[in-house]
Formats: C-alpha cells, structure tokens, sequence
C-alpha cells in the first residue's frame, strides 16, 4: 500500500516538491528559532556566570558609559563586612585600532576596560583577569601594557608582546584572555590612568566598581547593604543580572515561539490543501478500489500514509534545511548557534505530526466516499 | 446459487424518487453465462451494482452461496466483493499510476501480496495474452489491453461470478469480439459463472441466457 501512495505522491511531482519545501521552511523556521533562542540564553548564561562580583554603578545608569562615581568610594566599600577587593573601572568605546576606523556592529565593536594595575594584582574572580590563556594580567607598574581578548587577537593578529594602537594610543599585548564567546572576548584591558584619559573623565573620578567578595553566593545580599549604604549607586551581582536577562529572554522565546508556531500551522494547512485536492481528484479511484472490495478504512490509510510520507520526507529536508541555517547563522553571528539534537528531533517530530494531522481529515472524506457514487466521476 | 427475489430500488432524485427496479427475480447457476439488455436508465446498471454488493436493495432478498448479501453491512459488502466478485467496467476503470501487473494485484493489497499472488496474476496476464506488457502503465496500453487487464484483475481472487458492464462499449467490434471470446473462453474451461451487461445484438444471438429489462422489471428472452 505503501507503494500505491509513493506513487500518487510522485503523479504531482511539481505539487509534492513545493509542498515539502513547504513543510521543510516550516520545520527549519521552527528549529531556526529555537536553536536561536536557546543559544542566546546559553551565550548570556556563560557570560553571567563569568561575573561573579558585584557592579556598581551610578543610579540609574544603563552601562559604564553613562555612569560617574567617585573613585574615593571604593575604600568605603572595601570596609563592608565579606568584600574582599574593590576594583574601579572606567570603560569606553574603541574607535580606532592600528589607526583603522571599526565598523560600527555587533560584531567588530571593540572596547576598553581601564583597571588600576596595583588593585589588580589582587583580583581572584575577575572575569578578565580569571580568564587569561597566554601571557599574564595586569600588574603594579603596569604602563601602556594591555591584556586583550582571544576575538580581537585573532582578528588583528596579535601575539603577547606585540604592539596594539588603541584610540592613537599604543599598547604592548602582555596577555590574552578567552570566556569561551566572542561576544565577551572584544575588550582590551588597560591600567586605569590612560583609560581615563581615554574616556575624558577628571581625575578621582570612575565608571563604576567591580566588587568582589568572600562568598559569591551572598553577592546578592552585600549588593543590597551597598545600595542601602551609597543610596546613589546601583549595585547588581551577576544573578541580579540573570533575573533581569530571564525576563526578557522568556518574553523573546514567547515570541519566537509563536512565529514557529504561525510557519508550523501554515506547513499543516498546505498539507491538508494538497491532500484535500489530491483526493478530489482521485475520487473515482477510490471508488474503483471500493469496489474492488477495499474497505472504507483500508481507503482511509491510503490516503494517511501519503500524508505520513510527505511529513516524513518534509521532515528529512526540514532537517537537512535546519542543518545548514544553523550553520549558516553560526558563522555570521557573534555568538556561536547549537544545533541542539532535541530542538532537531521535535522539529522532525512536527513534520511528522503535521503529516498525519494534515491528512486525517481528507483521509476520513474519501473513507465516506459512496463507490457507485465515486466510480461514476 | 445466486438468487434475487423481488428486488426493488427505489432512488431519491431531489424530492421525487425514481424506482430503479419494480420487483426482479433472477437466478443464475454455477458456470453460466448470462447476458442482461435494455434501453438505457431501464435499471440494468443498478441491477449489477446490487448483484455485486456495491448497493443494497430497497426490499427484497439478494442470495449468493447461500448467504443473504442484502443484509450485510458496509464492512461484509466490501469483504463479500474482495473474495466472492469481480468487476469489469466499460471504461476499464485500471489505476493509472500502476502497472498491469499491479492493476491486477490492487483488490489484494489490502491483505498483502503473497508471492502465490503475484505468480497467479502473471499466469492471468499471460493467459490474456499480455505476458509482454505485465509492466507497462495503463497509458502505453490500447483499449482491448486495457480491458485485458480488467479481467484478469477481476479473476484475481478466484470470484464466483464476473459481472460486466457493458465490457466492450468502448472497443471496436473486432477487440469487442475478442475481449467477448477470452470471457466465453474462461467461462466454458474453468466454469466461472458471467453476468453481462450489454446492447450489442450480435452476442446475444450467440447465447440462450438473455433477459431483458425495461421499466425496472426484469423478463427472459425466449426465442
């Protein structure tokens, strides 16, 4: 029987070629999304979990840039019960590097993340300093030195002790650090007095602080007690963060979930289309088959194991489409994008639903066919 | 062996109802060969539609192996045409995306081809006269072909009896001739019982089993 509906498949073959690229677009939007969201989570995830500190910031400020503080404050800070080490920060933009202008995207953006060197020597959770694979982290006397990251190494090919000119300033590379995502690896670390001339900021002055204390898993309550003692700082730990990105990040996965769903139900409604007309058509030959001594149910299964093959073979491209967008995107995206098995196996999974729903109701219709009705046709 | 006793169809056209057969009485015996004429609309089609299991008469009883297929429902009926009835049509109604071969096997798949299965329909084709063209579509055949593989699709499942409708209708009189000769041929050497429907005179002045019908009721042709 199987034979009989590969072959009513292949009489149309223009139609059966649309329709599954139709149910391959709809499984590859669905698996396409999900891998995307997933990926953006995971990307975020690994970059939170870097943090293990506290921010602080001004109040109100959305990122370093927009934020001012006194740098004499972090001796304040220092002295709150289980922080460990205080770091000011003064962070910018990088517009030139080697005397070339950055594209403005995602992608090139380059930044520079100033650091005094003396308190540096100090840090044991810093996301930079923790993450160094070659060469060393900053330390006291540090002068035109800087630690840059795995991206920015391997997009200007820069090796330890080579020379990097950052905004017409030149840096010897004494250090390569690597998070494990590009999005992260784009800064260079530099002592924080020509980072603030850099940033155009007066002296005694900082971006913000980068706290670290004795057991991570308070970060959150300390960054509460700083908030309640310097009412005009923003302090957030990294899990802070995360609730803050998991909001957003659930609000975004509804939304691609309801666009996966919207290509899913399309993929559904040209299957029922093609095997609503494809029944039509053949209608006398239901008829025929009836007569034949087929019984109604045996004329049912015909028809669903035509929709069953075209969701199977839907699903097979939809895979293979998947396959290659996932790949595809990963190589233009900043961040890296999972093929995950499951995300592939549900998608692969639909198609096959989706075959068996489309045709169940044609399926049932020329199941009811009368054949001396039928045949005359 | 097959038996209808005072039979009646009667048809909903809309509101008014149209009375396909008014009380027929038929019997045919094992290994006969019977031919049934009339006008057109006088009920011949419907008489081999119930004959075969396709409808079930308004009143009246329909008897084949002793089994009163006019109760049967739509399960029985199907079961009773796959194992007990073979259709010839007059426009051949093969399935134009198989092969003879297949054509033949169709009423059988269902159940599963067995390897006896195919052995019997290729020995059907042959006796046909189609062993050549076993593989070729429904297309790349001429008409008195395609009737060919009617029958040997219609003799698939051993049937007790064969009816046609109107079998050489649209062939020419020559392959009209020998599509007639290969069903008076399995008639006489392996005694399987035909029902025709037809209104070419030619034949029926071969044969001594010729009813008529007109009106919806049923006589035999004496001559």
């Amino acid at each position: 029987m199987i034979k009989i509906a590969s072959r009513n498949l292949y009489r149309k073959k223009l139609r059966t070629i649309i329709l599954l690229f139709g149910i391959g677009i709809a499984v590859t939007g669905f698996v396409g999304l999900m891998s995307f969201s997933s990926s953006i989570k995971t990307t975020f995830h690994e970059s939170l979990e870097s943090i293990q500190g506290i921010i602080v910031m001004q109040k109100g400020a959305l990122d370093y840039p927009f934020s001012t503080i006194d740098e004499k404050d972090a001796d304040k800070i220092e002295r709150i019960k289980s922080v460990s080490l205080v770091v000011p920060q003064i962070s910018g933009m990088v517009s030139e590097v080697d005397g070339e202008k950055i594209p403005f995207s995602l992608e090139a953006a380059v930044s520079f993340v100033g650091e005094d060197p003396e308190k540096a020597e100090e840090e044991k959770t810093g996301m930079f300093k923790h993450n160094v694979v070659l060469g060393r982290y900053l330390k006291p006397g540090d002068r035109n030195a800087a630690v840059i990251g795995k991206k920015i190494a391997d997009d200007y090919k820069k090796k330890i002790g080579s020379r990097i000119e950052i905004n017409r300033r030149s840096f010897r590379v004494v250090g390569i650090y690597s998070s494990g995502t590009d999005l992260m690896d784009t800064m260079v670390i530099i002592p924080l007095d020509q980072a603030r001339e850099m940033a155009g900021l007066p002296e005694g002055k900082v971006n913000g602080f980068y706290v670290e204390v004795e057991d991570p898993k308070k970060a959150s309550a300390i960054a509460g007690v700083i908030e309640d003692i310097f009412p005009e700082y923003d302090a957030a730990s990294s899990s802070d963060y995360a609730e803050e990105l998991g909001t957003v990040l659930s609000q975004i996965d509804t939304f691609f979930l309801a666009v996966a769903g919207i290509a899913i139900l399309i993929g559904g409604i040209g299957i029922l289309n093609t095997i609503m007309m494809s029944v039509a058509e053949r209608r006398k030959e239901f008829g025929i088959l009836r007569a034949m001594g087929w019984t109604d149910d045996n004329v049912m299964w015909l028809v669903v194991e035509e929709s069953f093959l075209l969701g199977l073979s839907g699903g097979v491209l939809g895979m293979i489409m998947s396959y290659a967008s996932v790949k595809a995107a990963s190589a233009v995206m900043p961040f890296k994008i999972i093929a995950d098995p499951t995300v592939f196996a549900w998608g692969f999974c639909i198609a096959v639903l989706l075959g068996i729903l489309g045709g169940a109701y044609p399926a049932w219709r020329a199941s009811r066919l009368e054949p001396v009705i039928a045949m005359k046709d | 062996m097959i038996a209808l006793e005072n039979v009646t169809k009667v048809y909903k056209v809309g509101e008014t109802e149209v009375h396909a057969l008014r009380g027929v009485s038929l019997k045919v015996n094992k290994g006969d060969f019977v031919f049934i004429v009339g006008p057109s609309g006088s009920g011949k089609t419907t008489l081999l539609e119930i004959l075969g299991g396709l409808m079930t008469p308004t009143t009246g009883k329909v008897v084949i192996d002793g089994k009163e297929i006019s109760k049967f429902n739509d399960f029985q009926l199907s079961m009773f045409r796959r194992d007990r009835i073979g259709f010839v049509f007059q426009s051949f109604n093969l399935i134009p995306t198989l092969t003879a071969l297949e054509n033949v096997l169709v009423p059988m798949i269902p159940q599963g081809i067995t390897k006896k299965l195919e052995k019997r329909a290729r020995s059907l084709l042959k006796e046909l006269g189609l062993g050549h063209r076993m593989h070729h579509t429904p297309n790349q055949l001429s008409g008195g072909e395609k009737q060919r593989v009617a029958i040997a699709r219609a003799l698939i499942n051993n049937p007790v009896i064969v009816l046609a409708d109107e079998p050489t209708g649209e062939l020419d009189s020559k392959t009209g001739d020998v599509i007639m000769e290969y069903m008076r041929k399995l008639n006489k050497e392996e005694n399987i019982s035909f029902v025709i429907v037809t209104h070419d005179t030619e034949y029926i002045k071969k044969s001594d089993k010729v009813y008529m019908i007109k009106d919806g009721k049923i006589h035999k042709v004496t001559r």
